[in-house]
């Protein structure tokens, strides 16, 4: 039986790697000496217990062997799709079948096996070969190719991907391979350090979230945002959501009918295949704080108004000559902002994608009938997004894993997670709103998935039914009224002035925060802690923490911060016993994050008297 | 007895949230701290009747033996997964015979 699944590992293995497993077939390497016994967990798990010189030690639990696999996989959470995933430590390969089902094909993993006589026998013994046929994993084994794993941490650990990385040690690896783990960590921390160091700013900015607020709110002061637009538009006409699924390009010619009849709404990735049928939309809506620009690289699409929340990506607001037309998306600042004018700034509802908050705002904005088209939320021929948006010609996607769920023509149709998702929050949503207020809402997707409570019909049928009126919406819009008032505006801009001052104010508290974590540290050091102070100085921390998380401003850090989290969090694997020891380590830690917050503060402050101090 | 198998519990439960959450590696030598405690703990289950059968009282014993030779070996090879798995799927269970049934003592504490 061992034979059998090893070649079928091996066989899988041909088809991303040949040459690795041709090195493993043809037998050329020297096994170490590492005894391996096979044997089955009290609730029938395979197991490994491994014997290393005079230490004979469980890599899985010899009663219970699931269950800590279950709780290892909660603590992890939720795996970004684009992560670089370091298992170090392979055992029975439990742990590493767990990720794989856990994680997205796109997510990059790892594996690494210090032993290998542990890697053959996770070979024999557990049979990995449909993951490994699912997506390419890099296993990286003592004894055959272990010079690799510098190279695959640096072609993976870079700025775009470091926010998302994840390491994870087998259990007992640190006991039986305390210098390959050590070594293996030392390469992905030394990479984190790297890239950490060589791009302060970049990874200031890399969410990108810090850099659009700053930007964006010069168009904030202009004051249109979507409750004067709904103000300006009448609402006894329907509104079109224009997506981008690919079924879009099945009807897409028939949007012109509702030119003038419908408010029409794009997602900015169905700009460009709208424009090129020859429609322009009323206005498009993004959210994405990273969205390429290149979507809506089109000249047409330059004077047609644009909705957007605060973070929203700087470089394509900056191109539009339409109104910038923004909503509140919980962002403190812009909020505040309103708030010093004596203002509200209306939000609407996120359910994860550009076209939720496209349709929870037009919900909001008053249209009672609301028509859906490309909103397909499944796979169509095996393409995620109609032709012309990210691609001329979208690939055909690999539908393996892929869930099936209702269609509207077709009785099942495919579709993926994150669609999943927002096929829930548009059943949750459409569900409320036609109880609510009674709202109509037709799906004129012509494919996709099926949405509860809404009306399916071909988009021709649904403007002949609902567009009877004629409004130029394009003047409604132009002659649309601002939020502010000449004073009003005055009084925003005043406290968006205050912004790089309290950020000043955040910088000077992180060092107070240095100054109470060094405290600790020469205490520690000193060995003897005396509790009493030391709990002052945690009391002192918590008060300074406070104070400067209380400030609207932290909100602009602490989106940039999880970055440099990480290089603070990943040295905790590194673990000492001791009170003074922990104690010492425990300061280090804090010591780090807060010359990172200091750091952080004081560039962003800079930047935000760069470009908010020359608001008038 | 009652009051042992809880202080014991608290303290399976402390071992194994550091060791599955916070992933402290010092999970074998609070285990040994532990010795005191499971060594009285035992000597009443292997002392006294517990089961109703003779049958059910020597698989019971044998049961009891095996947990403490689990916990034996993880302290010589300073095995961690070893001493996780043993009090917290071994002498948990022989714990909870003692405490009431909802008592709230499941590894989330």
């Amino acid at each position: 039986m061992g034979k059998d699944i090893y070649e079928k590992n091996l066989t899988a293995m041909e088809k991303w790697y040949p040459s690795f497993a041709d090195l493993i077939r043809k037998g050329e390497y020297e096994r170490d000496c590492i005894e391996i016994k096979a044997e089955y967990s009290w609730d029938k798990a395979l197991i490994f217990k491994v014997k290393k010189g005079n230490r004979s030690l469980y890599l899985n639990g010899k009663r219970n062997a699931r269950e800590p696999v279950e709780i290892w996989s909660e603590r992890i959470g939720k795996i970004h799709k684009y992560a670089p995933v370091f298992l170090l430590g392979l055992g029975s390969g439990r742990y590493l079948k767990r990720l794989l089902e856990d994680s997205d094909k796109t997510v990059a993993v790892v594996a690494y096996e210090p032993s290998l006589s542990i890697f053959l026998k996770m070979l024999e013994e557990e049979d990995l070969s449909e993951k490994i046929l699912e997506r390419p994993i890099a296993f990286i084994v003592e004894g055959l190719n272990g010079a690799e794993f510098k190279p695959v941490v640096e072609k993976l650990v870079s700025l775009e991907t470091l926010e998302f990385l994840k390491q994870e040690m087998h259990p007992n690896y640190r006991e039986l391979f305390p210098e390959q783990m050590l070594e293996a960590m030392k390469k992905i921390s030394d990479r984190v350090d790297f890239v950490f160091a060589n791009n302060k700013t970049g990874i200031l900015f890399s969410t990108h979230s810090a850099k659009n607020q700053i930007m964006n709110m010069k168009y904030v002061c202009e004051g249109y945002n979507t409750k004067r637009l709904s103000e300006a538009l009448p609402r006894d006409v329907p509104a079109i959501l224009v997506s981008a699924g690919p079924s879009l390009d099945k009807n897409i010619q028939d949007i012109k009918k509702a030119k003038n009849r419908a408010f029409i709404l794009a997602v900015d990735t169905a700009v460009k295949p709208l424009v090129k049928s020859g429609v322009l939309p009323d206005a498009f809506i993004t959210i994405d704080s990273k969205k390429p620009t290149s979507l809506v690289e089109i000249d047409e699409i330059k004077d047609v108004p644009i909705i957007a929340p605060v973070v929203a990506n700087y470089d394509i607001l900056k191109e539009q000559r339409g109104k910038k037309i923004f909503y509140y998306d919980g962002r403190i600042i812009p909020f505040m902002a309103y708030h010093a004018a004596g203002k509200v700034f209306y939000d609407a509802s996120t359910g994860g994608s550009v076209a939720c908050s496209g349709f929870s705002l037009l919900y909001k904005m008053g249209f009672n009938t609301i028509i859906l088209v490309g909103q397909d939320l499944a796979y169509s021929g095996n393409k995620s997004h109609a032709a012309g948006t990210y691609q001329q010609v979208m690939p055909r996607e690999e539908m393996t894993g892929a869930i099936q769920v209702k269609g509207n023509y077709e009785e099942m149709v495919f579709t993926r997670q994150d669609f999943k998702l927002y096929l829930d929050w548009f059943n949750m949503y459409v569900k409320d709103i036609r109880e609510y207020r009674g709202v109509r809402v037709i799906n004129a997707t012509e494919g996709g998935a099926f949405i509860e409570n809404t009306e399916v019909m071909t988009l021709a049928d649904a403007i002949t039914e609902t567009c009877c009126k004629t409004v130029d919406f394009a003047s409604c819009i132009e002659n649309m009224e601002t939020e502010f008032t000449s004073e009003e505006k005055e009084l925003v801009i005043k406290y968006i002035h205050t912004v790089p001052e309290e950020l000043d104010e955040i910088r000077k508290e992180a060092r107070n925060l240095q100054r109470a974590y060094r405290k600790i540290m020469n205490a520690c050091k000193a060995g003897g802690i005396d509790k009493n102070a030391y709990l002052k100085q945690l009391k002192k921390i918590k008060k300074i923490s406070e104070k400067c998380e209380s400030k609207p401003s932290y909100e602009l850090i602490s989106a940039t911060m999880e970055l440099a989290e990480y290089v603070v969090r990943s040295e905790s694997l590194y673990e000492l016993d001791t009170m003074e020891e922990e104690g010492k380590a425990a300061a280090e830690q804090g010591m780090k994050y807060s010359k990172m917050l200091e750091q952080c503060a004081e560039l962003l402050r800079n930047f935000a008297r760069e470009n908010l101090l020359s608001i008038k | 007895m009652e009051e042992l198998a809880k202080k014991l519990l608290q303290q399976i439960n402390d071992i194994c949230i550091g060791y599955h959450y916070f992933r402290q590696t010092n999970t074998v030598d609070k285990g040994m701290e532990l010795t005191q405690e499971i060594q009285q703990f035992s000597s009443v289950l292997l002392e006294n009747k517990i089961c109703d059968t003779k049958q059910e009282q020597a698989d019971f014993q044998n049961y009891v033996l095996q947990t403490l030779k689990d916990y034996a070996e993880a302290v010589v090879q300073r095995d961690a997964v070893l001493m996780v798995d043993t009090l917290d799927y071994g002498i948990r269970g022989l714990a909870d015979i003692f405490t009431e049934v909802d008592d709230g003592e499941g590894r989330d504490g």
